[in-house]
């Protein structure tokens, strides 16, 4: 079970969102501000952070960035009343690694939560499996049943971020900016290149498929 | 594509020739040819102050030597007989003694007496500013129609001023006013309800009902909350904050990747077609109005329905349509649909809170842009947004 900290002064917030959590299957951890929670660190093994910004003692952006320069990476949702764009920036900026403003949608935070925890397990694994397929990130190879198949680095990124978040949309121009070079000459027609050769190559692969949404972008589908 | 920030005050500086003569919103930067073109003929007109001012000590002048001129004429008439009076008179000493008498004596009088006259409306001015200062922002002052002396366009701009400042006394008040009905009325529901449920003693419905009306509630306060910062900080802005080079079609089709789960949700299919657009102007404020027009589209639109969005460029301008199939809105809403806390739909009315879209007219006002809906009700409505090529 994965343990979530929540990081709140208001106590009707704290007692909200430790609800809300058990609910759905998570073991919460709660702190009242920045202070307590590096001590609770200390103590207990901690998957996910949910931080508020406004705390007294010391508020989120500060407990960010000592976490962050101190080298962990945990991930953290920021959940605040702070709206802005300047305020969201800033956040990212610190090392959050998603934003949510308050009052939240419960079921919304979830599923974030969610995403993130399965992304963070990605990258600490460094693998991503699909049914029966399998993609291993250093090597840019693919396990599938009929066998192991090494990529070129560009394909093999571009279809290990569309699986990543299965059913996400990304336009050409996002998966550009990922996976080329921003300085790079090709434009977006070298996408679609990619994602026919993508296609060609798992084409007897039942276990994904990869969509083109008309007029937006890509997406990838899991099917079962 | 990835440029620096470019300060407005460049281009602004630049439209200052071409920008003088509009609503005078925009500071008159001084040196230019039509400046000076301006000042040369403010010098022809003889009832600027400055002029009156000159050609008043001139005569002061010119009379008072002609007035010694006389006095001592008269004097040697006077004394004719006696030559050493005559001599003392003639003594240039005796002349200038005589002619600062006059000069003295004339120029205080005529001093005293018309300065009364050209100081009244300078008296007027400050007895008016009292009164602005205490609150009343209805007075106007009164000036002669002869409308290039420096204290009648003096007059003029005040005057110009306290109507302004009139105006934004109004709004504020309304906006005050609206304010604070739109947050108690959700409070008194929610606050309400909660009371008949703590009293127990109720059907299941009833507290199914009750528990429904509370959350519908408290999502609109939220949203409200929000809009109406979000509002208040666009209506203090007179200025775009910085402008940028970035991908108007791209910035589209993320905003509507933004709304996916909405729009999936709901199966609703959503059309983009959008040209390739560069756009020179405040991303941060654009993307404001494309998400609000969106997810209004979204709203209102019942599941299975369409969406188009279509960006197109021409010559002077560049048109995004946000086209729904939805359920539409009478001539009626159409026309007040761009004012604050202004829900046309009752029946609407728990998924809207009427800020939105003042928000997103404001927004592309603030970018030299305008908005327009058509609509016809159960068909659908159509948001156009023009905003100008640069």
């Amino acid at each position: 079970m994965f343990q979530i900290m929540v990081v709140e002064d208001d106590q009707n917030a704290r007692k909200l969102m430790e609800a809300v959590l058990t609910r759905y299957g998570y073991e919460p951890i709660l702190a009242k501000d920045g202070v307590e929670a590096l001590e609770l660190m200390d103590q207990k093994h901690v998957d996910l952070i949910i931080l508020d910004v406004m705390m007294p003692r010391m508020d989120g952006y500060a407990f960010t960035n000592a976490l962050r320069t101190g080298g962990c990476t945990i991930p953290i949702l920021m959940v605040t009343a702070r709206q802005t764009q300047e305020d969201k920036k800033r956040g990212f900026i610190i090392g959050a690694d998603d934003y949510m403003v308050k009052p939240v949608d419960e079921e919304e935070m979830i599923l974030r939560i969610a995403a993130l925890l399965r992304r963070s397990q990605i990258a600490g694994e460094r693998k991503l499996t699909v049914g029966q397929t399998t993609f291993f990130y250093d090597a840019l190879s693919v396990k599938t049943p009929e066998g192991m198949i090494e990529l070129p680095q560009k394909e093999f990124m571009l279809i290990f971020k569309l699986l990543s978040y299965p059913n996400k949309i990304y336009t050409r121009r996002q998966l550009m900016d990922e996976i080329w070079d921003m300085d790079s000459e090709s434009d977006e027609r070298t996408v679609d290149v990619h994602i026919s050769r993508l296609r060609e190559r798992f084409r007897n692969v039942g276990d994904f498929e990869i969509l083109t949404v008309r007029g937006l972008g890509y997406k990838a589908v899991i099917r079962k | 594509m990835r440029e620096k920030k470019q300060s407005v005050v460049d281009s602004d500086v630049k439209n200052a020739r071409w920008k003088k003569g509009s609503d005078g919103k925009v500071n008159d930067y001084g040196a230019g040819e039509s400046e000076r073109r301006r000042r040369r003929a403010e010098f022809r007109k003889i009832s600027s102050l400055r002029w009156r001012l000159t050609l008043f000590v001139f005569s002061l002048f010119i009379i008072s030597g002609v007035l010694t001129f006389v006095v001592s004429c008269l004097a040697i008439l006077l004394f004719r007989g006696n030559a050493l009076a005559v001599r003392i008179i003639l003594n240039p000493v005796s002349l200038s003694l005589i002619l600062l008498c006059t000069c003295a004596i004339f120029g205080t009088g005529l001093a005293a007496f018309f300065g009364k006259y050209y100081l009244r409306p300078l008296k007027r001015l400050s007895d008016a500013t009292r009164e602005v200062r205490d609150g009343n922002y209805k007075v106007q002052v009164k000036y002669e129609v002869d409308s290039h002396s420096e204290m009648s366009t003096l007059v003029k701009s005040f005057n110009e001023m306290v109507r302004e400042l009139d105006g934004v006394e109004l709004l504020r008040n309304d906006f005050i006013n609206n304010f604070s009905h739109e947050f108690k009325t959700p409070i008194v529901s929610i606050r309400g309800f909660a009371r008949e449920l703590q009293m127990g003693d109720l059907t299941e419905e009833q507290r199914e009902e009750y528990l429904r009306i509370i959350l519908e509630e408290s999502d609109r306060l939220s949203r409200l909350s929000t809009g109406v910062l979000e509002l208040s900080k666009l209506e203090n802005q007179q200025i775009v904050s910085g402008k940028s080079r970035f991908d108007l079609a791209e910035q589209i089709r993320r905003c509507i990747l933004l709304h996916e789960p909405a729009w999936s949700a709901k199966e609703i299919e959503v059309i983009p077609e959008l040209d390739e657009v560069e756009m020179f102007s405040d991303e941060e404020l654009l993307e404001r109005v494309w998400s609000n027009l969106i997810g209004n589209a979204i709203k209102f639109t019942d599941a299975g329905g369409s969406i188009c969005v279509t960006l197109r460029e021409d010559d002077d301008h560049i048109t995004v349509q946000v086209r729904d199939t939805g359920v539409g809105m009478s001539e009626e809403v159409c026309r007040h649909v761009f004012e604050k806390f202004y829900q046309g739909d009752a029946s609407h009315g728990g998924k809207g809170y009427g800020i939105g879209l003042s928000l997103a007219k404001r927004a592309t006002e603030l970018c030299g842009g305008a908005i327009t809906v058509q609509s016809e009700l159960g068909v659908g409505s159509t948001f156009t947004v023009t905003l100008p090529r640069k």
